[in-house]
């Protein structure tokens, strides 16, 4: 008996590693054209094809209970989820949380993607060794606060309408017509200044030889349908430090209807 | 057949189901008009499309009850598994917190939907980890407060008291909630202010009448563009449209009489430029066109 995980599918976990390290996911709800359909049911191609407006919502509270129903134990379980600035998620795995018979905790990443994934995994980890839900949470938490996600976004024309960038950065985007480099930090999207030249990996690169080295590395790397340019992002950064666990993911269908296409993130983590 | 509803002074739990129904309805109608308010906390216009979606979903799951008992499981599990969104959320647990209080009569008195409406109250508010005022707590608040009616007043009589309550929660949201002050009133104070009425059975046109304002069509926001807007309203309410949009921009032109005007704009917060005029009067006709970048201000 172990504690059990739970996650949304904006962390984009691969279902294979997902199922490897036992994690749940439990998937948010599109709207694409007036037709309901869920993360995992469509293809992201689907959604960077469509030109009517796509809209999301997180799973409801009766849903993580009912993932929570198959999985969780009396060890209990921990839901990791989406930044609460950005997505109602949280609060409905909190409303779940309160109404489960199992001790549950809900950890709020701070983050999405790849780097709520990596977030996932390192309580995975933990769960694994057998530690009990204190423990499970502990880590969680510390791994939320060491990941980074950096992104460039062609066109912050698509977040904007989400409503989740302030006025000013969409001024700036709209009157400079360059592709934008942003980091997402403790739920906040904020733009960086990239280095002028060379190819359109290298601000990305830039950024990650920056931070701070301890430890080993842990990197994860999202596309919207450029696996090409992902899988090389990866090759580049990986001949620079090889990383201890990576995976390469498309990102989760109900984020790209905010980010827009041709987003490229790259987020990682250095454990001790 | 249970005597639902003929009991003098309560509602019965099929009145109360088709009022849940009515409620649905009026949030479907009002889904464009709300989603133009939603400017808190975060301006992405879509809690009238989290409120419908959700109250739709428990609508649905509310046909296979035979009882106030069996209509409460319903309203229950329904709300827990088809809540969406922050205010989709904090709806359900309204709606459970409203159902818990009714289990044990097929019809509800005035005393029962008082204390339900209480517990409706507490229930929203305790969802939330840092309650805010001018919100959907606030008029949840204000509809429990009035439905103190002492021992005699009947359903019918808690329910218009808690309707205009309602509405004057909601006008004063602006107040406590200066965010939305220019649009208005909050977008999910709007929301539920709908309810009392529907559970009446009394039917409210929504601001904008048939048609939906479809704000994320308009473009992101902090983009320019030149707004024109065909508009059915008093004297008194196109100046305080006048007033109101010189806040979210300039070249304003406001022509017409005789109740029917054309009011031009030019602003980057089209949304929120559309939700007033909604709010002020009837929305006959919206045109927008982006502007082309630095583009001086002039009379169109």
């Amino acid at each position: 008996m172990t504690v059990a995980i739970v996650t949304d599918s904006v962390s984009c976990l691969p279902p294979d590693l997902a199922a490897s390290f036992d994690v749940t996911i439990v998937p948010a709800w599109l709207s694409v054209g007036g037709e309901r359909t869920r993360d995992g049911a469509i293809p992201i191609e689907a959604i960077l094809d469509r030109r009517e407006r796509v809209t999301t919502a997180g799973p409801s509270p009766g849903e993580f209970l009912a993932a929570l129903d198959g999985k969780a134990s009396e060890d209990g379980a921990l839901i990791v989820t989406v930044a609460s600035r950005l997505s109602s998620t949280h609060r409905s795995a909190q409303l779940a949380a309160r109404r489960s018979e199992v001790a549950v905790r809900v950890v709020d990443s701070t983050t999405v993607a790849g780097a709520e994934g990596l977030v996932v995994l390192a309580a995975a980890e933990a769960a694994r060794r057998g530690v009990d839900l204190d423990e499970v949470e502990r880590v969680a938490r510390r791994a939320a606060e060491d990941v980074h996600l950096v992104a460039l976004v062609p066109d912050l024309g698509a977040i904007a309408r989400s409503g989740r960038l302030p006025d000013a950065v969409v001024r700036l985007a709209a009157r400079a017509r360059v592709r934008v480099l942003i980091e997402l930090a403790r739920g906040r999207i904020r733009p960086l200044r990239p280095r002028i030249g060379g190819d359109r990996l290298d601000p990305l690169m830039a950024r990650w030889r920056a931070s701070p080295r301890r430890g080993s590395l842990e990197v994860a790397v999202l596309h919207a349908a450029d696996e090409r340019g992902a899988a090389e992002l990866l090759e580049r950064l990986s001949r620079e430090c090889a990383p201890r666990t990576s995976f390469v993911a498309p990102f989760a269908a109900s984020m790209i209807a905010h980010t827009g296409p041709g987003v490229l993130g790259l987020a990682w983590r250095w454990t001790a | 057949m249970a005597l639902d509803g003929v009991m003098a002074g309560g509602i019965g739990w099929r009145e109360l189901s088709d009022g849940l129904r009515a409620f649905a309805r009026s949030l479907r109608e009002a889904e464009g008009e709300i989603n133009g308010l939603n400017v808190y906390p975060v301006a992405d216009h879509d809690t009238g499309t989290n409120l419908a979606e959700t109250m739709t979903a428990v609508a649905e799951a509310l046909d296979p009850a035979e009882d106030m008992a069996s209509l409460v499981g319903s309203i229950a599990r329904a709300a827990l598994l088809s809540a969406r969104g922050n205010s989709g959320l904090i709806l359900a647990e309204y709606l459970r917190g409203f159902a818990s209080e009714l289990r044990g009569e097929d019809v509800a008195d005035g005393i029962g939907l008082a204390r339900a409406l209480h517990a409706a109250a507490s229930a929203a508010r305790s969802s939330v980890a840092r309650p805010v005022e001018g919100t959907i707590l606030t008029v949840a608040d204000a509809m429990a407060e009035a439905a103190r009616g002492g021992d005699t007043a009947s359903a019918a009589e808690v329910l218009r008291d808690a309707d205009a309550a309602a509405a004057e929660a909601l006008a004063r949201s602006p107040l406590l909630l200066p965010e939305v002050a220019s649009v208005g009133v909050d977008a999910g104070a709007k929301g539920l202010s709908l309810l009392p009425g529907s559970l009446l059975g009394v039917r409210r046109p929504a601001g904008s009448g048939s048609r939906r304002v479809n704000v994320s069509a308009h473009g992101p926001s902090g983009r320019r563009a030149e707004l024109v807007v065909l508009l059915q309203a008093t004297e008194r309410d196109a100046e305080l449209l006048r007033d109101r949009w010189a806040e979210l921009g300039d070249s304003i032109v406001i022509g017409g009489d005789d109740g029917a005007y054309r009011c031009h704009l030019h602003t980057d917060r089209v949304s929120d430029a559309l939700a007033i005029a909604d709010a002020l009067g009837r929305v006959t006709d919206v045109r927008v066109e982006p502007l082309p970048d630095g583009s001086p201000a002039d009379i169109g």
